[in-house]
């Protein structure tokens, strides 16, 4: 179960199905505030021309039951998209978002973490408390450049990468809500560069600026299509906290790693396939994600898939402690142990009303959450949808600490 | 409806048409069923194609959904794009289909995500309608997978018409197990399709109507898909059409996706 997203903040890990919060240095308020100042008058030239604007209103109300608490929250949202074409070979976008929440607005997101079974230095409880304040932030703003041998896309922009469906290791932009995998991404400051080699092979440049050049993710894409696959080969540098856990006395907080990885999408038979791997090159503190999917849609039009996720920044059973919860938690590590599984099945009712069924589970602690939804298109433009997540597995484990989540959402386009 | 003509691609075409045709212009006799499905897919099949189409769901609640989409085609419907219009929870979504529908990728424009889809996923009805994109990839299966036979002619909406009983063959990879053809006399065009579930009856029927002249290419305006089972009908209105469209370098590639 998601909380709601705070201005400025990156949506990050959600492994028990909630969310977490990282305030990022450079997305105070009052520099969004200097955006919208900058950004209006090309806002009203934008105006002035001919500009396509669309984006949705969306309400959502949530309610998370633990053993012994329950919270009710949720927010209203509006997020109003523009784009504007002055040339064929130019496109100006952005968005502007504005969010309102109601119900537990103060949160410590600790609360979800069975202190009880975890070893902790003498015993310490943490805390890690998360405010929820209303808010107005430009989400993207970006330019894109179309040019005959390649395209630049600059400024705050979405980037999505790999072929995962719930877990994503290419993707060191972006974390997902195995609650909500699809839902959009935070926009990501940063120059991307993507130069076609052929209709099926590209390079893919991606420079993205957290607090500096030096110390923003750099990757490299290489893509090509090799029969019925589409296969990456990527390569990264990312300067990234680093879980200190296992190298307690040395106080590192922060390395410079070199990444390799890649990934390919494609089927056999009537079965698709994907996987993607990423691993660290760093001879201190590498690790390793992979992730391997595989899909089928019945002659009745039911889908189904499966995905299995390892990542080896995770903990063992053995090793578990409350820092593997704050790394996970910061969004530094993509789960919080080692092995996991995702599952769905989706079919459609009649032409307006669809149904699926998610299963999520951390094979390690054995622990599990099924959530079937219901997504009714109530009117053309608008939908309605209820989530409810039914936990299993002990107290202590990591979906098994909450019972039960309800959500229902509704969202309309313009 | 707006109509964009080409009077050399017209002539050009007529006269391919024509050269095509030949097998089935022996006078006097009956043509095979094969033959007739060889000349009707020519003229379905123009080199380069662009249209903007309506597409309105109607269900057996009285209720109905309107979409709109662009459809793009080159190499005889070998490469497809079809970009939704309308409505905005839709808009922007986009479909790239290669080598006849069996390579699929789709553009997400909330994320300007492409993804590579699996061919299973042609199954999938587009926007809940009685269409799939495997109804929209090209007429080669006509040719492959089914055996066809010229039972003799009728009139049917007006016009004479062959009547065509296409047969699975073994193990062919078809939702139908059998097909009726009424296919015109004077230009073997089309006028209705009926698709026959495994007892015989019509499971689904294929009506095409208001055909014009466009390009040199005999055109159905309005294309009206019924589902017996389920009482749904699907209406695809063409507003617009071209065939003398060509495609800019490297349009069908998951680079245009995202532009």
């Amino acid at each position: 179960m998601k909380l709601p997203q705070r201005h400025g903040e990156r949506r990050e890990k959600n492994t028990n199905g909630n969310k977490k919060h990282k305030r990022h240095k450079n997305n105070s308020m009052s520099k969004t505030l200097k955006i919208l100042c900058v950004s209006v008058p090309l806002w009203f030239v934008m105006l002035k021309a001919q500009m396509d604007f669309f984006g949705y209103a969306e309400t959502e109300m949530d309610q998370i039951q633990l053993e012994d608490a329950t919270y009710d929250f949720g927010y209203g949202k509006i997020r109003l998209e523009g784009e504007w074409r002055p040339w064929d070979n130019l496109l100006l976008a952005g968005n502007v978002n504005g969010q309102t929440y109601f119900g537990k607005t103060e949160w410590d997101l600790l609360d979800f973490v069975p202190y009880d079974s975890l070893w902790t230095p003498a015993g310490m409880r943490y805390s890690m408390p998360a405010s929820i304040s209303d808010t107005l932030y430009l989400d993207n703003l970006y330019t894109r450049l179309n040019f005959s041998k390649f395209d630049l896309t600059i400024g705050r922009q979405p980037i999505s990468l790999g072929t995962g469906y719930a877990w994503n290791p290419l993707d060191v932009f972006n974390q997902k809500d195995l609650f909500d995998p699809t839902y959009e991404q935070p926009g990501v400051n940063a120059i991307r560069l993507e130069i076609p080699l052929n209709n099926r092979s590209s390079v893919d440049v991606i420079i993205a600026d957290d607090d500096s050049l030096e110390t923003g993710t750099k990757m490299i894409q290489l893509k090509t299509g090799v029969g019925r696959f589409d296969i990456t080969i990527n390569v990264a540098q990312r300067h990234h906290l680093f879980p200190y856990w296992r190298f307690m006395d040395m106080k590192i907080t922060h390395t410079t790693s070199d990444f390799f990885g890649g990934s390919f999408v494609g089927q056999i038979g009537e079965f698709g396939l994907w996987s993607e791997a990423f691993w660290s090159m760093d001879e201190l503190y590498g690790y390793r994600e992979f992730v391997f999917g595989v899909d089928h849609t019945f002659d009745s039009g039911v889908y189904i898939m499966a995905e299995y996720f390892h990542n080896t920044l995770g903990a063992t059973e053995n090793e578990l402690s409350i820092d593997n919860y704050i790394h996970t938690y910061s969004g530094e590590s993509k789960s919080l142990m080692q092995n996991y599984i995702f599952t769905m099945m989706m079919f459609a009712f009649n032409d307006f009303i669809s149904g699926s069924v998610m299963g999520f589970g951390n094979l390690d602690d054995n622990s599990f959450t099924i959530v079937p939804q219901i997504e009714w298109s109530i009117l053309e433009n608008t939908t309605v949808s209820v989530f409810v997540g039914q936990s299993f597995g002990g107290n202590n484990t990591e979906f098994g600490v909450q019972d039960r989540s309800v959500r229902l959402r509704m969202r309309s386009y313009f | 409806m707006r109509v964009k003509r080409a009077t050399e691609l017209q002539r050009k075409n007529r006269r391919w048409i024509a050269l095509s045709l030949l097998p089935v212009l022996s006078f006097g006799q009956i043509p095979t069923g094969q033959a007739v499905i060889d000349s009707m897919v020519a003229i379905m099949s123009p080199e380069n194609s662009k249209l903007i189409v309506k597409q309105t769901n109607h269900y057996d609640d009285g209720k109905s959904r309107t979409f709109v989409l662009e459809m793009y085609s080159t190499n005889k419907g070998d490469k497809m794009m079809i970009r939704y219009i309308k409505p905005t929870s839709v808009k922007g979504q986009t479909f790239l289909l290669l080598n006849d529908g069996d390579d699929i990728w789709t553009y997400f424009p909330r994320t300007r995500r492409v993804r590579k889809m699996a061919s299973h996923a042609k199954k999938m009805k587009v926007q809940g309608g009685d269409f799939s994109f495997d109804d929209f990839s090209s007429e080669g299966s006509w040719k492959n997978e089914y055996i066809t036979t010229n039972t003799g002619s009728i009139e049917k909406s007006g016009e004479l018409c062959w009547v065509l009983k296409a047969i699975a063959k073994e193990n062919a990879d078809v939702d139908f197990p059998a097909v009726i053809l009424y296919v015109r006399k004077d230009n073997y065009y089309p006028v209705r399709i009926e698709y026959m579930h495994e007892k015989g009856n019509p499971e689904k029927t294929l009506t095409l109507t208001d055909i014009q002249d466009v390009d040199g290419y005999p055109t159905a305006l309005l294309i009206t898909m019924e589902n017996h089972l389920t009482g749904t009908k699907t209406v695809m209105e063409t507003t617009e059409v071209s065939y003398s469209w060509l495609p800019p370098k490297g349009f069908f590639s998951e680079r245009n996706l995202k532009k």
